[in-house]
């Protein structure tokens, strides 16, 4: 307890303390603020609150007499100074004896030392679960400010909601340091991973990196100290990206040679994405016509992997069965039902119009073309890990994407961890992910996409299986209130006032609020279920290179392409040599008109699908490229010759219509 | 005896005993009634001599800029509270509280020094009635303390024993302000401060006992050294303009030692009546503390910022005077208070009795 009171409790008939809130009257240099944590100690009573509002008195009843006072002079000397105080409001967090519910009485307040910031936060019940979020400044004191675990990662509660403006280390940084105080002081019995989506330049690209010496403050270090959180960056990290337009290169900022050795390629087939049309599509393209036969498609051809034609189609020249397991077999599948229903006459084929497989036809054939880096004909597979591991994080680099792939990215993974939860394979007992732009994925307003009922499928039930959410945005007022309503823990950084105007604040006084709209980085105001008021709360900048530095430190290095086939082809089989490679492909180039990298990124990505003894990978990576065709020019008998056939000269022609309707 | 317990808790206790064979007390409005009928002429009302003794005649003189930091430190203020509370047949019962306190300027700011031997504050309080009507032997097993108002035989009349009792009350804090004021003249003195004390009102006997002190007391009405005033004094007294002071005059009251006064006028007449701002200062009838005089004007006018507003004496009330009053009033007990130690007896007596 602290020495000496810095205040007493005053009500008055009009400004009568309650049992939620009591009013203390402070000298003008005492040290408290919106946010201060004070203790009253009454005869037979304690209670604890933290300060949400503050006025400013003097025995002045009217500035006009202060004005005729000073006959106008604002620098009038005068002899004696009115008596100027503080007073203050106070939401109480705790008060001890807890039944019955009474009013705070009326005696000295004083400042919490970290003893009652323990008590006041009820965090004495929870210590050998806590999870360290930040410090409570009380002067020169730093007191930890702990999380229960079981209500930030469930099974009790779970989910954080983080509202900051962008740019401010409210945040990415405020997350970033709870994941390592996760990490770190998680229990070892309980097993917790991360997966997160880089979305901007290198933020997360380095997380594995010690920071540059001096990013870290010495007031950080204290804090890191007080919080007994060893600064250290993550030591397990495995980073994502898919790739880049070459299909061999990722598209990743990581892309230093030093750096490069937990970096993985992202990259689907036609399975993993063709449950999320909804997302690769545009809403026009699927109506219910188009959305029944995807379904066809996905339940009667790639599901079971291949097709089985009837009679009668085999009749119009369909084969008995086909393969439909990639884009490429789709699209000969497609083409072959097309084919079918062209010889009826352009009728509908299985109770699918004609025109309605052709607009299929022509959105999912384009995928590839459209999603290049990150979905592959071949129905090559690289993806996150069946079971993720403990104290690992998992980072998916989408800032080099475009809006569409980020979204497919995004929407997919969080849907297979859905999926995953459900099926209690995630392979840890927690698995915190973290989507940033909350506003954009759970929007409040506008139609329930697929990505909304996923998210808030997760709030309402991923605590008791395992999936947690660490959510963040910009304005939280524009967040599907189900899902922020779900989360229990919530950090609020600097706001701008526009958005603390909006009704999901009126819960905050209007000190509070404009704390809130001039919070200086690293500090936030946290609402936990265990504290009864929301505490401002400051927190060390997370332990690891920045972004900035990162690349700095390790710009990219993107390979040349044969090197990039290389080096892939070499994970296979280390022993391979790059001129063996360099030969093969030079050796098609010359058989080619120059090097199709489309077809070589192709070879090397079936062969990366099928993993062949590393032996035969340079065998099979050969087989997979076009093979050398003799050649001879015929000329014509009679000497005719006509002009050589280039559809794309024709004005009406479609690239993605061959059939030209 | 409640141990412990302060005089309105002993009072409580021995009302709650008693109330059955009590009376109650008359409204707040009709004591304010029966005061203001009891009261008797002030003796500041009479004054024996006025005589002109800084110059031939009196005048009026600039006041000069002050060529000395404000050396008015200490502020000597008292507040009473008194209240029937209650009758005894048909004797009224007073409680009062009384109180004084020297509030000191440090740094421009009011407060209170703690100091060793000396008090900043003084407090009383007891019930005031003619003991020999009274249960006293009641009240003072209560441990109340009681100040007999020392009404003889036969019982005097109604309006005579409100008197005597409000006599008695103000006599009695009178003492507690000259008490204090004492106290902090006696240590002002040894300790060689050069600093002044500023009580309200004339300084009447405070002088008598250490006449060579740093004291001046501030009279805000003036009765009686107003009837005393010739109409060319007059003349010069009202038409003080801003910044202005009279002349040194001395004055005598029947039973108290001499006093120099002067009118100093604090505030621009035209903006009020014609005694707006018009403040008149008292000091020990000492020679040698003459010289002081212009000085202490000066401080005075210093001392018109900040304003006592909203008190309607703002004109002439020095603000370090209204935060003693203020203080004053912080710590004396409610009218809440009171009212609910009177409304313990029933306005109906379920007893009578006889004295």
């Amino acid at each position: 307890m602290a020495t000496s009171a810095i205040g007493k409790v005053v009500g008055t008939e009009k400004k009568p303390n309650t049992a939620f809130t009591f009013n203390f009257w402070c000298t003008p240099d005492a040290p408290v603020g919106i946010g201060t944590i004070v203790v009253v100690r009454g005869k037979g009573r304690t209670v604890w609150g933290v300060v949400t509002e503050g006025f400013g008195y003097n025995d002045l009843e009217a500035p006009m007499y202060d004005y005729i006072g000073s006959d106008g002079v604002a620098e009038a000397e005068s002899p004696t100074l009115r008596p100027e105080m503080r007073l203050y409001v106070a939401s109480v967090l705790r008060q001890q004896p807890e039944e019955p519910v009474q009013p705070a009485p009326i005696a000295p307040v004083y400042l919490a030392d970290e003893a009652e910031v323990r008590m006041a936060l009820r965090m004495e019940n929870f210590a050998e679960r806590a999870i360290p979020a930040g410090v409570y400044r009380n002067g020169e004191n730093l007191s930890p400010i702990l999380l229960d675990s079981r209500f930030l990662l469930g099974p009790e509660a779970g989910h954080l909601n983080v509202t900051g403006t962008s740019g401010l280390a409210a945040k990415t940084s405020a997350i970033m340091f709870l994941l390592q105080a996760i990490f770190q002081k998680l229990p070892q019995d309980e097993s917790v991973a991360a997966l997160l989506f880089n979305v901007k330049g290198g933020d997360l690209l380095f997380i594995d990196l010690p920071p540059e010496p001096g990013f870290l403050t010495d007031e950080d270090l204290r804090m890191y100290d007080a919080l007994g959180v060893v600064p250290k960056p993550f030591e397990q990290v495995k980073y994502y990206a898919p790739f880049k337009p070459d299909r061999v290169n990722l598209n990743t900022l990581r892309s230093n040679p030093a750096l490069r050795h937990n970096v993985l390629p992202l990259h689907w087939g036609l399975k993993e994405v063709l449950d999320y049309t909804e997302v690769m599509l545009n809403r026009d393209d699927i109506d219910v016509k188009a959305d029944a036969f995807l379904q066809f498609i996905k339940q009667r051809a790639v599901d079971p992997g291949k097709f089985e034609f009837d009679q009668e189609e085999q009749q119009a020249g369909a084969p008995a069965s086909m393969p439909v397991t990639n884009f490429a077999e789709l699209t000969a599948w497609l083409d072959t039902v097309l084919k079918v229903a062209e010889s009826r006459g352009r009728e509908a084929w299985r109770s699918h119009a004609y025109p309605t497989i052709r607009k299929v036809y022509n959105r999912l054939s384009n995928l590839t073309t459209r999603y290049r880096g990150l979905i592959g004909e071949s129905g090559y597979i690289s993806d996150l890990p069946d079971r993720f591991e403990d104290r690992t994080v998992y980072v998916i680099d989408v800032s080099q994407l475009e809006q569409e792939e980020q979204d497919l990215i995004i929407t997919r993974v969080i849907a297979e961890l859905r999926k995953r939860m459900e099926s209690h394979k995630l392979g840890v007992d927690h698995l915190i992910v973290v989507v940033d732009e909350l506003n954009k994925y759970a929007p409040s307003f506008g139609r329930e996409t697929y990505m909304l009922r996923t998210l808030l499928d997760i709030t309402e039930r991923g605590r008791y299986l395992g999936l947690v959410l660490f959510g963040a945005q910009q304005f939280h007022s524009q967040v599907e209130r189900r899902v922020a309503g779900n989360c229990a823990t919530s950090f609020y950084g600097r706001i701008e006032m526009e958005e603390l105007a909006q009704p999901g604040y009126s819960v905050f006084g209007q000190a509070v609020k404009e704390k809130l709209a001039s919070c200086e980085p690293g500090e936030v105001l946290i609402r936990h279920p265990h504290f009864t008021q929301p505490v401002f709360v400051r927190f060390p900048r997370p332990c690891f290179l920045r972004g900035s530095d990162g690349i700095r430190k390790y710009p990219p290095e993107e390979k040349p392409f044969d090197v990039a086939v290389w080096e892939t082809l070499q994970k296979l089989n280390p022993a391979l040599e790059y001129a063996q490679v360099k030969a093969v492909i030079d050796d098609v180039a010359a058989h080619s008109n120059g090097i199709d990298e489309d077809r070589i990124s192709e070879a090397m990505h079936r062969v990366l699908q099928e993993r062949p003894d590393p032996s035969r990978v340079l065998e099979r990576f050969r087989a997979h490229l076009p093979k050398q065709v003799s050649s001879s020019v015929l000329t014509s008998p009679t000497g005719l010759t006509g002009p050589a056939f280039n559809p794309a000269r024709d004005e009406e022609f479609d690239p993605d219509d061959p059939f030209n309707f | 005896m409640v141990q412990g317990a302060t005089t309105l808790e002993r009072v409580r206790s021995y009302l709650r005993q008693n109330r059955s064979r009590l009376r109650a007390a008359p409204t707040p409005e009709e004591q304010m009634e029966m005061l203001a009928q009891a009261q008797q002429p002030s003796p500041e009302e009479s004054i024996a001599s006025l005589q002109v003794i800084e110059h031939d005649t009196m005048r009026a003189t600039a006041v000069p800029p002050a060529d000395q930091p404000n050396a008015l430190r200490h502020f000597l203020d008292g507040i009473q509270r008194q209240r029937i509370l209650y009758y005894e047949g048909v004797v009224p019962v007073f409680y009062a509280y009384l109180s004084a306190v020297v509030r000191s300027r440090v740094d421009g700011r009011m407060c209170c020094l703690q100091l060793q031997h000396t008090p900043a504050l003084l407090q009383r309080d007891g019930l005031y009635a003619p003991l020999r009507y009274v249960d006293a032997e009641g009240l003072r097993q209560h441990g109340i303390p009681v100040r007999d108002t020392e009404a003889g035989t036969p019982l005097p009349p109604h309006p005579t024993l409100v008197q005597q009792s409000a006599n008695r009350i103000s006599n009695d804090r009178e003492l507690l302000e000259r008490e204090l004021a004492q106290r902090w003249l006696q240590h002002l003195q040894e300790s060689g401060s050069e600093d002044w004390l500023v009580v309200d009102g004339g300084i009447g006997e405070i002088s008598a006992a250490k006449p060579e002190t740093r004291l001046i007391g501030l009279a805000k009405t003036s009765t009686g050294v107003e009837r005393s005033l010739t109409p060319e004094q007059m003349r010069v007294v009202y038409g003080l303009a801003k910044g202005e002071r009279t002349s040194v005059f001395a004055i005598s009251r029947p039973g108290q030692p001499a006093t120099y006064s002067w009118f100093v006028r604090l505030h621009d007449p035209q903006k009020g009546s014609l005694l707006f701002g018009l403040l008149r200062v008292e000091m020990p009838a000492v020679h040698d503390l003459l010289k002081h005089v212009d000085q202490l004007s000066s401080w005075l006018l210093q001392d018109r910022v900040p304003l006592s507003v909203p008190d309607p004496r703002y004109d002439r009330l020095l603000y370090p005077m209204r935060d003693c009053e203020q203080y004053l009033r912080a710590i004396a007990p409610s009218t809440a208070q009171l009212e609910a130690l009177v409304q313990m007896v029933p306005s109906t007596p379920m007893q009578e009795t006889a004295f």
